[in-house]
């Protein structure tokens, strides 16, 4: 196991190589530069920018130096923001978006499984009925639709919660929300199917037969079993909510990191977006270790094998 | 792992989440500033040497204060320089500075300081993308592009601690207005040495206007407070200032309906969908602003290297239906490039809609009735309003003249690299005046100018806006530039006016005062008031 974990950290290093230099090319070979504005600047002034920003001479020249500072850590300058280095982006917009990332996983978790057993359990009742079709509207719904619609009602039409912002708890429950929806939605479908074959099985209709409560026949006993598609889909799960969040925070207006990301893209600001693919894989591949870890933990067939 | 755990597990989130929620839904807000804003996008910076944008303008023009400053109306008064002397010739300037000209740490704002920032803006190294604004100072032009090493020559001189000489190579009669524009404002020294880029964040930055600058979290929102320094802090009456940025028009509106925010002054900012209803609304204020929407010509090619089918497609678009069917916001429709209201100046008529004198010309050009004209494509960049007029001008050439456009669109920075690289046939394009003088328009299309754009090169052209710019009698300058327009946009026409930008602004003017709209589209937040 041990062993194992260690090989998988140490396949990530030329994983994480070969996503800079792949982001690094793609964003120097796209047509249009950092420095093409609307209002011309004199081809002396963008030709400085560039060599400030090691932009100059042949691309594989560029790479290396650039590796070679993302190497030391330093993720260098945004072309954009001139003011502010990659680094601080992230670390001022990073934890924002992985507090309310966090919080829409486990809404998205603990309200998937809990509808999803309640649907199980209810099976075919019209609870079931209404339920599953609630799911599948909210998988069809992205969140630009969920998003606005929280707003109109929560906000505009009962004037509960504020349309958006960041700094007090009020405005962390919509963006949650709708974040967490979509994915607590397939979830929850998820968890009904697998949770319907476990109860089919003998060892639950034992546990019944002992005269075990319901909710621990369904939380303890059958949840183990059907639990495991649902950790081996959380690890996606993270990683969609994390890269997933940026329509919800366009629309929330939520400091996050998301519209760097695809601004940094519109913008050519190479070095953000070098830096966010960067820091996006590096989750990616941890949260893949980790469900790796849990599956083993359930599972112990996997351990072994 | 025992079962119960896990359950207990489970429980633990749920109730850590719930008890998290409602804990700190007792937490104090901090008190609501004076007044919020949205301010568009993020702050590329807030250096004045770097910045090009309206959003991180607003924020500059309210932390820094040039030689001269603009009031509510947009007109230059006085700023840091309390009265200045203009040799007869126009060429040069003398500012006095106030004795109570300070930063934000008490230090006196001196001469020196000017001399200084001027010189970092022309410094190459600093790369600063509006550096031309200074290029009508002597030798200023050969100093930035590196040709002249020696800084005493270019035009600019501290005679003493509050006395500022400027040297200009021309009589240029909107110099006070330039004195206004952020490029030109003063940076702290000490503060940029000490910090060197972080130079401008909040606790470091060291400003001379109106405000200072206390809190600035990345995408989140700006927060100003009254500077106790600056000189006429006693009329500055908003103390707390916080400007949001909002990309999202509709997010933008929600804050501003809600009353998060009293004031949005970005059109860019107003759902477009919302207009018709805004429209009516009396605390949506509408007015023209320094802007054109026009389309651009690729002169290097054929078919548009013939002035003929340049001017027959210009006579063909119907621009009243442009802005009554797709803009709606009220756009009055221009034949100049100029728009109307500069002082000193009224705008050639240009050519008006008259598809039967274009099919003539453009059967004259060899193509009658669009007969063997080439294919020709359409860019611009990818926004709803973009593609609406492109789509209308497609039908219009189809129907007017026979021709047939091909709509081609590109993101944001291809379509920038394509104009520049002239990779294109016709492109959509916009210009926003930085001044309130025609040459802020006109200076573009002369020959070689980055923002020309067109490969077009008129000797005549060139030489009435070196002679207008030589000019010192305004009347006779207004006649030089008038010739110069005509040619553009009536014989040449390298360029198709289209409309005129309206700026959109929503508050409340009973509860807001201060602001009056005006063509420069300038808002200084010291002038502003509740009421």
């Amino acid at each position: 196991m041990g062993q194992r974990f260690v090989i998988r950290v140490l396949l990530a290093i030329p994983t994480l190589f070969a996503v800079v230099c792949l982001t690094f090319f793609l964003m120097r070979l796209a047509p249009g530069g950092p420095f093409d504005r609307e209002k011309a600047m004199p081809e002396s002034i963008k030709r400085q920018l560039m060599a400030q920003y090691q932009l100059d001479g042949p691309v594989l020249t560029q790479l290396y130096y650039y590796l070679k500072d993302v190497a030391r850590g330093d993720l260098r300058l945004s072309t954009k923001y001139r003011n502010r280095t990659v680094n601080e982006i992230i670390s001022q917009t990073l934890p924002i978006s992985a507090f309310l990332g966090g919080i829409a996983f486990f809404l998205a978790l603990g309200g998937g499984c809990f509808l999803g057993i309640w649907a199980a359990y209810r099976h075919n009742r019209p609870s079931d009925y209404i339920l599953m079709f609630l799911a599948l509207l909210g998988i069809a719904l992205p969140s630009f639709v969920i998003g606005p619609l929280l707003i109109v009602l929560f906000s505009f039409k009962l004037g509960w919660l504020p349309v958006g912002g960041w700094g007090t708890v009020q405005q962390v429950f919509l963006p949650a929300l709708a974040l967490s929806l979509p994915y607590m939605a397939y979830l929850a479908r998820m968890v009904r199917v697998s949770m319907l074959e476990t109860l089919n099985q003998d060892y639950i209709r034992t546990a019944r037969a002992k005269g075990l409560a319901e909710w621990r026949v369904l939380y303890v006993h059958a949840l183990k079993n059907a639990a495991l598609p649902v950790v081996s889909y959380s690890g996606p799960l993270a990683a969609n909510i994390l890269t997933g969040s940026l329509v919800v925070e366009e629309i929330f207006k939520i400091p996050g990191i998301g519209p760097f990301f695809v601004n940094g893209v519109l913008n050519r600001d190479v070095f953000v977006v070098g830096g966010i693919t960067l820091v996006y894989s590096m989750l990616l591949i941890a949260f893949n270790l980790v469900v790796d870890l849990l599956y083993g933990l359930l599972d112990k067939r996997i351990q072994s094998a | 792992m025992p079962q119960i755990s896990r359950n207990a597990l489970l429980r633990f989130f749920l109730y850590f989440i719930f008890l998290g929620f409602f804990l700190s839904s007792c937490s104090p807000s901090k008190p609501r500033a004076d007044l919020v804003f949205i301010n568009g996008i993020e702050p590329e910076s807030l250096d004045p040497a770097i910045i090009t944008g309206q959003p991180e303008g607003r924020i500059v023009m309210a932390l820094f204060e040039g030689l001269t400053s603009r009031d509510g109306y947009g007109r230059v008064g006085p700023g840091m320089a309390e009265r200045w002397e203009i040799s007869p010739d126009g060429l040069t300037y003398r500012f006095y500075l106030r004795n109570n000209a300070r930063w934000s740490n008490g230090d006196s704002v001196t001469a020196q300081d000017f001399a200084q920032s001027w010189e970092r803006v022309l410094n190459p190294v600093t790369t600063s993308d509006y550096a031309e604004i200074l290029y009508y100072l002597e030798n200023a032009e050969a100093y930035h592009d590196g040709k002249m090493k020696d800084f005493n020559r270019v035009g600019v001189k501290a005679l003493d601690s509050q006395t500022l000489e400027v040297r200009l190579h021309d009589p240029t009669p909107f110099f006070l207005d330039l004195c206004a524009f952020v490029t030109t404002y003063p940076v702290h020294f000490p503060t940029l040495r000490r910090y060197g880029l972080d130079w401008i964040k909040p606790g470091k930055l060291v400003s001379n206007g109106a405000y200072r600058l206390t809190d600035w979290r990345i995408n989140d929102r700006i927060r100003l407070e009254k500077n106790p320094y600056y000189w006429r802090v006693d009329q500055v009456r908003l103390n707390t200032v916080e400007a949001l940025p909002i990309n999202q028009a509709t997010t933008a509106f929600n804050f501003y309906q809600t009353g998060v925010a009293d004031l949005v002054l970005d059109k860019g900012s107003i759902p477009p969908l919302l207009l018709g209803e805004l429209r009516k609304r009396p605390d949506c204020h509408i007015a023209p602003i320094l802007a054109t929407y026009f389309y651009r010509f690729n002169v290097t090619r054929p078919p548009f290297n013939n002035p003929l089918v340049r001017k027959a497609i210009a006579l063909s678009i119907d621009k009243k239906f442009i802005v009554e069917r797709i803009t709606r916001a009220g756009e009055p429709v221009t034949g100049s490039f100029t728009p109307p209201g500069l002082p000193q100046y009224q705008p050639p008529q240009g050519l008006s809609r008259d598809p039967d004198l274009g099919r003539k010309l453009l059967a004259q050009a060899g193509y009658p009735n669009g007969k063997n004209f080439p294919a020709i494509t359409l860019l611009y960049n990818k926004t709803e309003q973009d593609e609406n007029i492109a789509l209308a001008f497609q039908s219009m050439m189809k129907k007017e003249l026979g021709i047939r456009v091909e709509l081609r669109n590109q993101e944001w920075k291809v379509y920038l690299n394509s104009l520049s690289q002239l990779d294109y046939d016709i492109a959509r394009s916009s210009w926003v005046g930085d001044y309130a003088d025609p040459n802020t328009f006109l200076d573009c299309f002369v020959t070689e100018r980055g923002n020309n754009r067109t490969g077009w090169s008129f000797a005549q052209y060139d030489q009435l806006m070196t002679q207008a710019n030589q000019e010192n009698n305004p009347d006779k300058r207004a006649q030089l530039l008038h010739q110069a327009e005509t040619i553009l946009v009536e014989e040449q026409v390298p360029i198709v006016p289209i409309f005129h930008f309206v700026g959109i602004k929503l508050y409340d003017a009973n509860r807001l005062g201060g602001l009056h709209l005006n063509l420069i589209d300038e808002y200084p937040i010291r002038e502003m008031f509740r009421k």
